[in-house]
């Protein structure tokens, strides 16, 4: 059976592309190093949209006249105040801007005003060097340093020093373990129970989060705080698996780049990153379940375990609560074997 | 898109779905078609593929080892199949997989065009993204940045109806004019006008510069009629070339499927009306697919279709089912006492592994009680979309891995406590997915859905009266007579408030007659006096619901507890 993999990577060769989602301007070369927390691309946004019917304003018969009297062209930017229309006479009438803008459209009489918008900027996500560049869309980066994907990010990035929270990952994080030490630092640490902690590590201006589980009522607050933050095991009290526990340990006190951008249904997972500087090998997306791989089991129960998959079971299994599904042994780090479903397993390498 | 042979008798369906990627085979077999086979694989539309092609690929390669018939050669599809048995000679594609389309619906008046655009944009997979309407305060330069903004995928234009307002209907062009020009050519949304055929070249007129303009059918030819039918075919078809932008390899495959590749829930909505046109009920068939990311109902009577696309479902779609409960609307169904927080975690979990599986007996009954909230959800929403408040179906027919993969009884179960029909209800579960694959092959091979609906393909879970009755709980207010063909009879008393499984095997013939002991509405649809039914027990026999309706579970979570397990313990699960 084939199934995504989820990677924790003492080092790999990374390539990541970065585009916009309407044109705009790539702001590096190809053979540009770039470092996580870079803007790499920005597009302007819409701002507001003003229509202004020169016929009306300017009390004229008829649209063509109102298009006689328009002193801009398509594509010409504007300042509040300027005059855009304006009759002949002693005292002639004039129509002004209301806002600063650019015209985008003339239309029958009507001048369509677009105000300034906000900009629309794409980051890196990872340190390494331009690769392609697809001019006014985007560019892809590549990196070589080690790599962990969780499966729950908040949509942000940031990068800091790792610190690692506690002896092991399955302690929670407390308003009380948090100093102001940590300021700018990657924090790992077991679980966050409380909103409360998460708001107090936005006044400590941590760098960013690495949990390995969080409470689902907290998602709201999540996304509100101005850090990233990474689940790497998902929602309840889920402890962080062995195989991670032991990467990131060996990673403490190195600039980590986290990445919270996922979707779980198009495959994309949040990940952090660890440049690293030796020649790292590209990593394999989907792999086959078979004897011997290092798994994870997603859900309850063991949710979170890291496992050696023993065999999986021939034909369909029956579980004590009626469920019959293909299913394999695997031995958790406990060193007991239990059988769990096949779909419930992701592989880790 | 090639055209099927006459001769053609394989059919291979492929679904993409939001999740996995499924091959079904279908065939003749002694003259009759069968469904033969089926593959699943993950679907690869997403990282690190973004295509559809390598799913498709392992989907044909499982099944090619699993029928142990030869599909691909050179890793290709071999179409059309050989005289030696390899390969297939009819290929059909749907999908579910995708985001659910944006839509913004512009039409004249809120209770007439806009609410018929509205539904035409529910029949398939969606978020109303804005609309827009005569009564619309809002000032002209407002409207463009609100359409602006909305980033619709597709811009509906409903209004008029025939021999009606064309000023009005040249407006909301003008409107959508505007918009289209201060939007870049590659980001343009797709537009498709369902409104006064008068106006149909004024519209297209003004808008084909920007691109094609799709017409169909005025949805409102007049006040009081809509038509949507042939809207929504115009509809799949419209949002089948959205996804070929959002599926990558979508569209290659379109040049060797036999018909044009189609939504599911479009053709899905297909097989529930061709269940209406062959069912001599008074009642609408119900149809039901609870997929991870949507939900899809389809009610259908005498061939009229309406057809409704939910964003709630028992994967990713679990998120919006999350946000539109209370959780103790889900939590009331669990016979078990299990924390909130772990309830809650639980299924924000499987928002992120969609794939997983209940492994114990306490996450499955998580999972079915979510279920039981989102087929409620999904059916409150159809009936107030189509403002129809018909709760009497005949039969129900359902699909989706959580309704499939489980007992028959708590299959059942999860459908009364979700939909709570009332009368008499026959429940048809489609254990391996058919229904929408059937609805795709249809448009090549009228037989085909036909003979394998004969087949065994399709569940009979069984028939179930749910009478309702003013009684207090425990009162007995009918008995029920039970005569089986051999002449035998027994006779049982129906308390209210309990459920019945009644002793009629699977397949056995049996008239039921029911003696009323107190005022009871046997069903709303059949004649008061009609008090005998011939039926056919199905896997779960034959069910008495007098739990009256809606439910009223007990407040005490206790006594609410035991219910349910008296409740699910009667049907034997």
């Amino acid at each position: 059976m084939i199934t995504p993999v989820t990677h924790l990577l003492p080092l790999v060769h990374l390539r990541r592309d970065r585009m916009l989602p309407i044109r705009g301007r790539v702001l590096f070369n190809v053979g540009d190093e770039v470092k996580a927390t870079d803007i790499v691309a920005e597009a302007d946004q819409h701002g507001a949209h003003l229509i202004l019917d020169v016929r009306r304003a300017l009390n004229l018969r008829n649209a063509e006249e109102a298009q006689k009297r328009i002193r801009y062209k398509v594509g010409e930017k504007v300042e509040k105040g300027d005059i855009l229309a304006q009759t002949s006479g002693i005292i002639p009438r004039v129509l002004r801007a209301q806002a600063d803008g650019r015209v985008i459209g003339i239309h029958r009489g009507q001048i369509i005003l677009e105000a300034a918008g906000g900009k629309l900027q794409i980051r890196a996500g990872i340190s390494g060097r331009v690769t392609e560049m697809l001019p006014e869309r985007g560019l892809v980066i590549e990196g070589d340093g080690a790599l962990l994907q969780g499966v729950w990010g908040n949509g942000k990035i940031a990068s800091g020093v790792l610190l690692i929270r506690g002896q092991s990952a399955s302690d929670e994080l407390t308003r009380a373990n948090l100093d102001a030490n940590m300021r700018g630092a990657v924090v790992l640490a077991g679980h966050v129970a409380t909103r409360e902690t998460l708001i107090a590590a936005q006044e400590f201006q941590i760098g960013g989060l690495i949990l390995a589980s969080m409470t689902a009522s907290l998602i709201q607050t999540a996304i509100e705080v101005n850090y990233p933050i990474i689940l790497m095991e998902g929602f309840g009290r889920i402890p962080l698996n062995q195989a991670a526990f032991n990467l990131l340990s060996t990673n403490e006190k190195r600039d980590v780049i986290l990445n919270g951008f996922g979707d779980a249904n198009r495959n994309e997972k949040p990940e952090l990153f660890i440049p690293l500087p030796a020649q790292g090998n590209p990593s394999q997306d989907y792999a086959e379940l078979t004897q011997g791989k290092t798994v994870r089991v997603t859900v309850p129960p063991y949710a979170g375990q890291s496992a050696v998959l023993v065999t999986i079971r021939p034909g369909l299994t029956l579980f004590a609560n009626g469920q019959r599904v293909n299913a394999a042994d695997i031995q958790l780090d406990t060193t007991q074997i239990v059988t769990v479903p096949l779909v419930n397993l992701d592989v880790l390498e | 898109m090639s055209t099927p042979s006459a001769e053609a008798e394989s059919l291979l369906s492929i679904e993409i779905g939001t999740i996995h990627t499924r091959a079904l085979l279908f065939d003749l077999v002694d003259g009759q078609y069968r469904f033969l086979g089926a593959s699943r694989v993950p679907s690869t539309y997403g990282a690190p593929y973004y295509d559809i092609s390598e799913g498709v690929y392992r989907a044909l390669k499982q099944l090619q080892d699993g029928t142990a018939r030869i599909f691909l050669e050179d890793s290709r599809l071999v179409i059309p199949g050989r005289a030696d048995g390899a390969g297939i000679d009819s290929l059909v594609f749907i999908f579910t997989a995708g985001p659910g389309l944006r839509i913004a619906v512009l039409g004249l008046l809120e209770d007439v065009s806009l609410e018929s655009a509205r539904r035409l944009a529910i029949s398939t997979q969606s978020v109303l993204v804005e609309a827009i309407g005569l009564n619309d305060h809002r000032e002209h330069a407002e409207q463009v940045d609100a359409l602006l903004k909305a980033k619709p995928d597709l811009i509906l234009i409903a209004g008029g109806t025939e021999k009606g307002s064309t000023r009005s209907v040249g407006k909301i062009a003008e409107l959508v004019s505007i918009v289209l020009q201060l939007t870049p050519e590659d980001r343009r949304p797709e537009i498709m006008y369902a409104g006064n055929q008068a106006m149909q070249n004024h519209v297209t007129e003004a808008l084909s510069r920007f691109g094609d303009v799709l017409v169909a059918p005025n949805v409102r030819p007049t006040i009081e009629n809509e038509v949507l039918a042939p809207a929504q075919e115009m509809m799949a078809r419209t949002v089948t070339r959205i996804r070929y932008q959002h599926l990558g390899g979508l569209q290659a495959y379109a040049s060797i499927t036999s018909a044009a590749p189609a939504p599911s829930s479009h053709t899905f909505g297909r097989m529930i009306r061709y269940f209406s046109q062959i069912n001599n009920s008074q009642k609408p068939v119900l149809g039901v697919d609870l997929g991870a990311s949507y939900t899809t109902l389809a009610t259908a009577q005498q061939g009229n279709l309406e057809l409704s696309v939910h964003n709630l479902g028992m994967g990713a779609g679990l998120k919006l089912a999350l946000e539109k409960s209370n959780l103790a609307e889900i939590t009331r169904w669990l016979p078990m006492q299990i924390p909130d927080d772990e309830v809650w975690d639980y299924l924000w979990q499987k928002t992120l592994f969609p794939a997983s599986i209940p492994a114990t007996v306490e996450t499955l009954a998580i999972e079915q009680a979510a279920a039981r909230q989102i087929l409620a959800l999904a059916l409150r929403t159809h009936r107030d979309h189509y403002r129809n408040p018909m709760l009497s179906f005949e039969p129900v027919l359902v699909s989706g891995a959580t309704l499939a993969h489980t007992s028959p009884a708590q299959t059942l179960m999860m459908l009364l406590d979700g939909l709570q029909p009332v009368g008499t209800t026959t429940f048809v579960l489609d254990p391996y997915g058919l229904m929408a694959a059937l609805g795709a092959a249809a448009e090549v091979n009228a037989m085909l859905p036909v003979q394998v609906v004969e087949s065994n393909a399709f569940v009979n879970l069984g028939t179930v009266l749910s009478p309702i009755s003013n009684a207090r709980d425990g009162t007995s207010i009918m008995n029920v007579r039970i005569e089986f063909e051999s002449g035998e009879e027994s006779t049982h008393e129906i308390r209210q408030g309990n459920l019945y499984q009644l002793p009629i095997q699977s397949g056995q013939a049996a008239r039921i007659h029911l003696e009323p002991l107190r005022p009871v509405e046997i069903d709303p649809i059949h004649n008061a006096d009609t008090r005998s039914f011939k039926v056919i027990g199905g896997i779960c026999g034959t069910v008495i619901d007098a739990r009256g309706r809606s439910l009223n579970l007990p407040a005490d979570a206790s006594r609410r507890r035991d219910l349910l397990k008296k409740w699910a313990m009667a049907l034997g699960s």
